[in-house]
């Protein structure tokens, strides 16, 4: 019972929920329309008449596209009348389609040709890139995208004039044909790092100037050479290490504050990089005097790599001997003297090694004094002294 | 105070509660609306990149011209491409809804006021633009990649323009000329010319193509485990080649299955999925069986914006398997009839109007059908279509009429009963019929489409554990007697009507 119930509201449940909407049927009376245009092409901006005939006359919609942009009017249910579009409804040139379409149906569908007018003001240049080196083997490029004055692609086939000022004398004019919408001319880097401008016209129409600059390449025949040589060990003195005037390979002074890296090799391993940078062609830099006999090779490198020869710097020792005196409560190291009598840099260190034990002092006007008792020096142990390069073996009982 | 005064003063304060804190919601909702209308520009980013992603024509770069300039690489290439087909989706957003939708991200300023000039006026019809196919063979590419022209070969763009009703879907095929600009780190259109109309002679008319409907004893196939939408996700090769081999040995010889749309990939399948279907055809080969696909299952938009995903999927499948013997048929759109109640029969009607041109380019050599639901609606289309197919779950003593007017309707067409059979469901619910019940049904239609000359595939092979409240709805009623049509149990044991199957085959 209580089943045959339940079916009893599920059947009026069912019932409810399958109700369907009929289908309306429309029927539409449809006019027969005829177009007479002037001509199926027309110049961007112009007017576009299209004389509408209609037996059976009735309201409908006229659409004109080409895809991306489109143009609508109403057309009247009159027997005859003229549909008129004009700039800036024509501005866009292009193929378009025109259709007439009431209700549900397309009654006509015809082209319509828009073209381009003839180039004008501004033309657009893309110019990049826009600095090159001079080296030929980079290049730049100028782009012409020339337009009408309403903004469309001028027709390919159409020539602009190019025109390339390399230097002040030489100016170099060209045509070049339209093609797919723009014209390009491949710039060649100058020998000469000089700037480079160029310009697009056509008879009534200019682009702006735009510039390349024209960088020099990279230096070549790089020679080292040094200034202020001071040739003793000394840790005093600076040697100027320089580079003859760089030019590239069209002899180009390279840019003022190009940097160079100045290498220092001792025994075939790089023990110091200085940097330096260009001031007219020229790097210099200052490198301190070591502290003992050296044989230095410099080297100079620019982007990461070694240009020109290496240049060799030697350094004696500046103290020929170490004089000393040991009394009862002091080892007194001095006067030191270098090779012109001077006595040695002040705060040179003296060093002595007991044992394993070291100690050091620094020297003031040639003197260097080492107190007994806090070095606890027995007598038969070898003491070993050393100051700016120099090595002695000493004893207390000497 | 008398007790009756509290209560009512209770009463009071518990109403004057309650409209404070409708008064609360009500001013935190404006507060709210007002926050997220201020954010308009926010907005239109977002609904232009949520319909972006339904925009998905066919695009391929053609061989680059002969001397293009500059150099261009895989990365440039993919973002001018991208950025071209955002300027189309852009333009038909803006040209639909009458507004400007993500032009300036586009175009060139001279060409956003050619473009805006028309929704500017007071024209209210809606036209609707998609691009479908876009072919770019590359011209020039400047040194430092700045400026690029191309041309964009066979655009092919169907329209359509809505008032108080749409016209039908138009297509064009124009060949565009295109230079676009990197303006401030953006790929736009700065110049863009339609040219002459394209040479569509490729897209030859194809011919009826000629099909027997009487030879076909067929099914609709799930398997088990895994129905409906868990099909593809699930996949159980070994249960699929068993099943197969179970089909042909009841004398079954095709086999009817499901590509939705969503689950299989959308606008981009993937391989994955592609060797899927792979094995499955080779599969029912194996066993001598052939194959009906019926694509774009469960609902799908209408909408022209979202015919370009569509569009791709079908290509994808159509174009695979255009030469594979084992298909029968493509079946193009499983019951679109039931979609007349949710979306407009015209928007329904248009789309499958164009599946069929886009099938018929994409494979010239399978027959293609559409599986209408009701008996009634299997005349729609079928001029354009090789053979008409209906399903029929009613009484049969009301299939005759109904037969005879979809036959004379169509003329000479053949005719598919593409699916039938009824439920075993034998419970609480009404619908319900014992299997020897279902076993009587199947027999009856089966003498009925033999003596019509038709063919048929029973709905269905399996009784499933469940029938999906997304597919079936909410009512338990409908979804109850869904499990149950299967002639093989969900325990594999068989059905009377395997058997009376397995005879009527064999007899016949």
């Amino acid at each position: 019972m209580i089943k045959f119930r339940l079916h009893i509201i599920l059947f009026f449940v069912l019932l409810f929920s399958c109700g369907q909407e009929q289908d309306e049927i429309l029927v539409y009376d449809y006019p027969i329309i005829e177009l007479e245009l002037k001509s199926q092409t027309i110049l961007a901006g112009d007017k576009l008449s299209i004389k509408v005939i209609q037996q059976n006359p009735s309201s409908c919609d006229l659409v004109l596209s080409n895809g991306i942009i489109s143009l609508s009017r109403e057309i009247e249910g009159l027997q005859e009348q003229t549909i008129q579009f004009s700039s800036p409804e024509t501005n866009a040139a292009g193929t378009f389609t025109l259709r007439i379409i009431k209700h549900d149906s397309i009654l006509v569908q015809q082209g319509i040709k828009i073209l381009p007018l003839d180039i004008t003001d501004p033309i657009d240049i893309y110019v990049g890139p826009r600095t090159i080196n001079v080296d030929r083997k980079q290049e730049s490029m100028l782009v012409a995208v020339p337009q009408d004055k309403f903004g469309n692609a001028v027709a390919d086939g159409l020539e602009v004039k190019m025109a390339e000022n390399k230097s002040a004398t030489d100016i170099n004019q060209f045509y070049k044909e339209i093609e797919y919408s723009l014209a390009y001319y491949v710039i060649e880097a100058n020998q000469n790092a000089e700037d480079l401008f160029i310009g697009v016209s056509h008879p009534n129409a200019s682009s702006k100037k735009q510039k390349v600059i024209s960088i020099p390449s990279w230096p070549l025949d790089l020679y080292l050479s040094t200034e202020e040589h001071f040739a003793y060990a000394n840790n005093r003195n600076f040697v100027k290490v320089k580079t003859n005037k760089l030019r590239d390979e069209f002899g180009n002074a390279i840019p003022d504050g190009t940097m160079l890296n100045f290498h220092i090799f001792e025994n075939e391993k790089e023990t110091a990089k200085y940097n330096g940078i260009t001031i007219d062609g020229v790097a210099f830099v200052y490198l301190k005097n070591p502290y003992k006999a050296a044989n230095w090779y410099v080297r100079a490198s620019i982007g990461g790599r070694f240009i020109g020869e290496d240049i060799e710097i030697n350094f004696a020792n500046d103290l020929h001997e170490i004089v000393y005196t040991i009394n009862e409560k002091q080892i007194v190291i001095g006067p030191l003297r270098g090779q012109l009598g001077q006595y040695i840099s002040d705060g040179s260190k003296v060093n002595i090694e007991l044992m394993d034990r070291n100690y050091t002092v620094e020297t003031l006007l040639g003197m260097a004094v080492f107190e007994l008792e806090d070095i606890q020096w027995q007598k038969d142990t070898p003491a070993h002294l050393s100051v700016a390069g120099l090595q002695k073996v000493i004893y207390r009982n000497e | 105070m008398s007790s009756r005064s509290n209560i009512i003063l209770r009463i009071l304060a518990a109403i004057l509660l309650v409209c404070l804190l409708t008064l609360l919601l009500f001013i935190f909702s404006k507060v709210y609306a007002n926050f997220k209308g201020a954010s308009n520009v926010v907005n239109v980013y977002e609904k232009v990149s949520s319909e972006f992603d339904h925009h998905h024509p066919y695009f391929k770069w053609l061989p680059d011209g002969e001397n293009i300039g500059g150099n261009i690489n895989p990365f440039i290439r993919s973002d001018i491409q991208k950025a071209y087909l955002r300027s189309w989706a852009s333009a038909n957003l803006s040209i639909r809804d009458h507004k400007d939708l993500g032009l300036i991200e586009h175009y060139s300023e001279e060409m956003r006021t050619k473009i805006t000039q028309y929704f500017k006026g007071d024209y209210d019809s809606v036209i609707e633009n998609i691009d479908l196919n876009h072919e770019l063979e590359l011209h020039f590419i400047s040194f430092d990649k700045q400026v690029v022209s191309f041309t964009d070969h066979n655009v092919r763009t169907i329209q359509r323009i809505k008032n108080q009703v749409q016209t039908p879907i138009q297509e064009e095929v124009f060949d565009y000329k295109v230079v676009m600009t990197l303006d401030d780190g953006k790929w736009r259109i700065n110049k863009m010319l339609r040219t002459e109309e394209a040479d569509t002679s490729f897209y030859k008319k194809r011919k009826p193509i000629s099909f027997n409907a009487a030879d076909i004893r067929g099914v609709n196939y799930y398997p088990q485990k895994y129905p409906w939408r868990k099909f593809w996700s699930h996949f159980p090769k070994d249960t699929i080649e068993s099943d197969f081999k179970l089909i042909d040995s009841l004398g079954f010889n095709t086999i009817r299955f499901f590509i939705p749309f969503n689950e299989f990939g959308g606008p981009h399948i993937s391989e994955d999925n592609l060797l899927k279907l792979d094995f499955l055809i080779s599969t029912a080969k194996i066993h001598d069986l052939k194959v009906m696909p019926t694509l774009f299952d469960f609902p799908v938009g209408f909408e022209l914006l979202k015919y370009t995903g569509y569009d791709r999927h079908l290509k994808i499948i159509l174009e695979r398997y255009k030469d594979e013997e084992a298909i029968i048929a493509w079946d193009l759109k499983n019951e679109p009839d039931i979609d007349f109640e949710y979306h407009k029969k015209e928007d329904v009607l248009a789309w499958l109007d164009f599946m069929i041109k886009q099938a018929k380019r994409y494979d010239e050599n399978h027959p293609l059908t559409i599986g209408w639901a009701h008996i009634e609606n299997g005349s729609y289309l079928s001029e354009n279509l090789d053979f008409v197919s209906f399903h029929y779950y009613e009484e049969i003593d009301k299939l005759n009429d109904r037969f005879e007017v979809l036959q004379s309707a169509v003329g000479d067409k053949e005719i598919l009963v593409s699916e039938y059979g009824m439920t075993s469901y034998d419970g609480f619910y009404p619908g319900a019929h014992s299997e020897t019940e279902q076993s009587e049904y199947i027999v009856a239609l089966n003498n009925f489409m033999l003596e019509k000359g038709m063919g048929g595939m029973l709905w269905s092979f399996y009784d499933f554990d469940e029938a999906p409240s997304d597919i079936f709805g909410w009512k338990p009623w409908v979804k109850a007697t869904q499990k149950e049509f299967g002639i093989i149990n969900a325990d594999g044991s068989q059905k009377p009507s395997a058997t009376q199957i397995k005879n009527i085959f064999r007899n016949n």
